[in-house]
């Protein structure tokens, strides 16, 4: 076997003639042809760390829009928070919640 | 069989400047690698046309992942190429049934004489023609392990298997091999090597 094995090695397959120019081609076709653009959402989407992280800063601020439009009574009741009215034009922002 | 001279860090930096747009980067990792790619496949699929096919497949693919390259881990390029290329031959070889050895396949020292080549000829058929009665995944192990002289930790990460898978599929591939040989060793020239390992 070792023998047999030590002819195939030393055996050369040859590429035949044409075939690194075919390959060569596809490099330079590959390389012209311009890589897509990402679209602009996609660039953010990824900067923030793809759909679950982007699913979860919406959550968030979602919930934190709610918080300042519709501010929960039990929230305004909560401990020794004191609430401090401010006014402005901003509806229900005017309310202020501090730290008692 | 030919391999890339160069380390694999060379190799990787020469994939990336072809991603940057250099063509002559990508020149020279083709002259590197392509012999090996072609001589993979034919020992595989002992089919020149569809080792030319394969093997341009194999490289299409690598400049097409030049640009992520370095989202590849740890693998080198040659290890990497290696791995598209037997699945490659892999996926051909169950699509369609294997050819015979054609005529052409001759690739003996052509400075020996008539008898000498006739006779190398001869072996180097019977070793293709058992190498393809093997299951391809032992084929695929001797062929990287004793024609390309790769180590077993490589082969390992080619056929994604441990290195004691690789240990048993080539034991097992060689002596499948030696039976097979065995049978013709005399009429090949053969004294008694078949038997020694």
């Amino acid at each position: 076997m070792i023998e047999a094995f030590a002819r195939e090695r030393a055996a050369r397959h040859d590429p035949p003639d044409g075939l690194v120019a075919r390959i060569m081609d596809d490099a330079r076709r590959l390389q012209r042809s311009p890589a897509p653009v990402e679209p602009l959402w996609r660039q953010i989407l990824r900067a923030l760390g793809g759909w679950p992280a982007a699913a979860g800063l919406a959550a968030t601020a979602g919930i934190g829009l709610w918080i300042g439009v519709e501010v929960p009574a039990a929230m305004l009741e909560a401990g020794d928070n004191q609430i401090v009215l401010i006014e402005s034009d901003l509806g229900s922002f005017d309310h202020l919640l501090l730290d008692g | 069989m030919s391999q890339s001279q160069n380390d694999p860090a060379t190799d990787a930096a020469l994939l990336r400047a072809y991603a940057k747009g250099d063509a002559r980067a990508a020149q020279s990792l083709a002259e590197a690698f392509t012999p090996l790619v072609y001589a993979h496949a034919c020992r595989m699929l002992n089919d020149r046309a569809e080792a030319e096919d394969i093997a341009q497949e194999a490289m299409l693919r690598l400049w097409r992942a030049a640009s992520g390259w370095d989202a590849n881990g740890a693998a080198t390029i040659r290890t990497w190429l290696y791995r598209v290329t037997a699945n490659l031959c892999i996926d051909r070889l169950r699509k369609a049934r294997p050819s015979e050895m054609p005529p052409d396949f001759d690739v003996a020292d052509p400075a020996a004489g008539p008898e000498q080549r006739l006779q190398e000829r001869t072996r180097r058929s019977a070793l293709q023609a058992a190498l393809m009665r093997l299951p391809e995944r032992q084929r695929q192990a001797v062929v990287l392990r004793h024609i390309d002289g790769l180590g077993n930790s490589e082969i390992a990460r080619i056929m994604d298997i441990g290195p004691r898978a690789v240990e048993s599929l080539t034991a097992r591939g060689k002596r499948s091999l030696s039976k097979l040989l065995s049978v013709h060793h005399s009429e090949l020239g053969y004294e008694d090597e078949t038997q020694r390992d």
